[in-house]
């Protein structure tokens, strides 16, 4: 036990000192930098998750920084049901509370990641399977193209359309902007459809199996894990958006919005810095437990220049 | 009678080709043409409402020549929030390309070279990403105004609730956050560095300094070139942060163009469409050349990975 002790304790010291004698100012300069960056976000954390508890009169106005005197669990439960967003509709007003909320994000971010993934999975698959044809090098032409070109402030013509289409603020309206194939993903999709071999999927079509066959029982479940990192990738960018659902869906909000607007309402129960921040954490919470499960799968899968199995 | 002889024609739509399509159709038909009315269509109605102003006696829209165009240009001397938004936009800009772009590629070496912690810093620069940026921002808002005054014994006021210190604040917030953006995809690029080309390096006695310039930098150019001009299209639609800091309301001061063209579209009425399109337009037509030149112009001269 000792022994083992020690050997980590010499590893440790080797590779301090491998960072610090080897090597020059670049490296110092960089640790520095990091060992800052990661404190202050870790303390940011650690702050926000005690002050949560604090009693926000007896307790966080005279002891700030410290521990809480007495962790005050109710201060999440009275943030639930305060957090609510005012909704102005057909002349009245209502209000769609955490119930509703939390429904509008599960379908706004799984049914948002679910359809754009499948859009670019299924749109690169083709420009992949079928490279040869002119249709083909077009939209790959044209994926390229709107990366390079920044096309800015095209808002007010999408609500146009979209009320015209008569989409604006539904769920299902949500969806369909969200089904196109442009982007970063499209091209990762495509790289791992390109390195694939297609030993499997020709020895399939000898076998007669159709196109479909191929794609859903054979290459896709071989690209599972690259589907499913983008996929949960997109589903954490969308759960955490609550600028795109104030423009297009506001009488739909999902919960990212409504600890938004809890963060700006001045109620008197919820006033305090607390309860704020109590209401932050019901949305990060979820979230950073998640990071904790699937971070090796976010960061290991998803290879620069192309996807690792 | 008058094919015998001849070789009999392939017809153009065999069976195989025709299953063909039809699979490239229900795979690929919805993307398509929700690209076709939400990308193309969208830009393409835009251009045609940059044009147009909204006629309520006919409760539609009619021509408007140029004077949405005019009324932009104009607005810089009439609004001092215009200039404001013009002047932050450069400054995140700048800032953002001298502190967290080059920061994130050195840290992004540190971590490619599997130094002290280099594992555990990788992670927690990538958390980020991950955390709703919205709630980082409400607890830094109320740590930087309750906590850091205690911390500097009431030395400072909050660093937010200081009108002169607010700005600064809040571009350092941005920039701490956006150190990690662009880590995986550097260190996963250095990772693509042939082992022998570092070793080679090493063995003609080139230290970490120089093997980070000659080797490492010239290997990842193409994935800087990437980001640097990714950080410039997004000139214009920069928010700094200033709408989880503040909603709607924010001091004019701390205008970004980003963050104005949101919140405009946000609150708008469809009167409100053209004269926001046609800053769309001025917008895309001022960067989309700058972009295109400048991307030509580092791929052209900058340094080749050979």
């Amino acid at each position: 036990m000792v022994m083992i002790k020690n050997n980590s304790r010499r590893k440790i010291r080797d590779r301090i000192k491998h960072t610090f004698t080897t090597t020059n100012v670049l490296f110092i300069v960089a640790f520095v930098f990091l060992a800052l960056f990661v404190s202050l976000f870790l303390y940011l954390l650690y702050w926000g998750f005690i002050t949560s508890f604090k009693d926000n009169y007896s307790d966080f106005v005279r002891n700030v920084l410290g521990l809480p005197k007495k962790w005050k669990l109710s201060n999440y439960a009275e943030s639930f049901k305060a957090i609510k967003v005012r909704i102005a509709s057909g002349g009245g007003v209502r209000y769609a509370l955490f119930p509703e909320l939390l429904l509008n994000s599960v379908l706004y971010s799984v049914g948002g990641a679910l359809v754009l993934v499948c859009s670019e999975c299924f749109t690169a698959y083709c420009v992949a399977k079928f490279d040869k044809c002119k249709f083909s090098k077009i939209l790959y032409a044209f994926n390229i193209v709107t990366m390079i070109l920044p096309i800015v402030g095209s808002g007010p013509s999408t609500l146009q359309i979209m009320r015209a289409l008569h989409i604006y603020d539904t769920i299902i309206g949500f969806w369909i902007t969200k089904a196109h194939f442009m982007g970063l993903n499209f091209l990762l999709f495509h790289a791992a459809f390109t390195k694939l071999a297609k030993e499997y999927s020709e020895a399939a079509e000898l076998d007669g199996a159709s196109n479909f066959g191929v794609f859903f029982r054979i290459v896709l479940p071989l690209i599972g894990g690259i589907f499913l990192t983008i996929f949960l990738i997109e589903f954490v960018a969308i759960w955490n958006d609550y600028q795109t659902p104030l423009v297009y869906m506001p009488t739909h909000p999902p919960l990212s919005t409504g600890v938004f607007e809890f963060s700006r309402s001045s109620s008197n129960a919820t006033v305090g810095t607390p309860h704020k921040i109590a209401g932050c954490m019901i949305l990060f919470l979820p979230i950073f437990i998640f990071f904790l499960i699937f971070h090796g799968r976010l960061m290991n899968n998803l290879s620069m220049g192309g996807i690792k199995e | 009678m008058d094919t015998i002889g001849k070789i009999k024609e392939k017809p153009f739509f065999t069976r195989r080709k025709l299953r063909n399509a039809l699979f490239y159709a229900v795979m690929a038909g919805i993307p398509i043409i929700q690209v076709c009315i939400f990308y193309i269509g969208v830009n393409l109605n835009s251009v045609l409402l940059a044009f147009r102003k909204y006629d309520f006696a006919a409760d539609g829209y009619k021509w408007n020549g140029l004077n949405n165009f005019r009324q932009f240009f104009a607005s810089f001397s009439t609004y001092s929030y215009m200039r404001s938004a013009l002047k932050n936009s450069f400054i995140v800009f700048f800032a953002t390309i001298l502190v967290s772009f080059s920061g994130g590629i050195i840290m992004s070496f540190y971590i490619y070279k599997q130094r002290f912690l280099g594992k555990f810093f990788r992670v927690m620069l990538f958390m980020p990403s991950m955390v709703s940026s919205m709630v980082l921002v409400i607890i830094f808002s109320y740590f930087a105004d309750s906590a850091i005054p205690v911390i500097t014994h009431y030395a400072t006021p909050g660093l937010l609730a200081n009108s002169d210190t607010t700005f600064i604040t809040m571009l350092l917030f941005t920039l701490w956050l956006g150190f990690g953006s662009g880590m995986l995809v550097y260190t996963g690029t250095m990772n693509g560095i042939s082992e022998s080309l570092v070793e080679a390096a090493e063995l003609d006695g080139c230290g970490v300094f120089r093997e980070f310039i000659h080797v490492t930098l010239p290997s990842i150019y193409s994935t800087i070139v990437v980001f640097f001009v990714g950080q410039m299209s997004v000139f214009f639609s920069n928010q700094m942060n200033v709408f989880a800091f503040y909603g709607g309301d924010a001091d004019y001061k701390l205008y970004t163009f980003g963050y104005w063209l949101y919140v405009s579209v946000q609150r708008a009425s469809p009167a409100d469409y053209p004269y926001l399109a046609s800053v769309g337009i001025i917008f895309t037509l001022i960067l989309a050349p700058i972009v295109l030149v400048v991307r030509k112009l580092l791929l052209k001269f900058g340094p080749s990975a050979d």
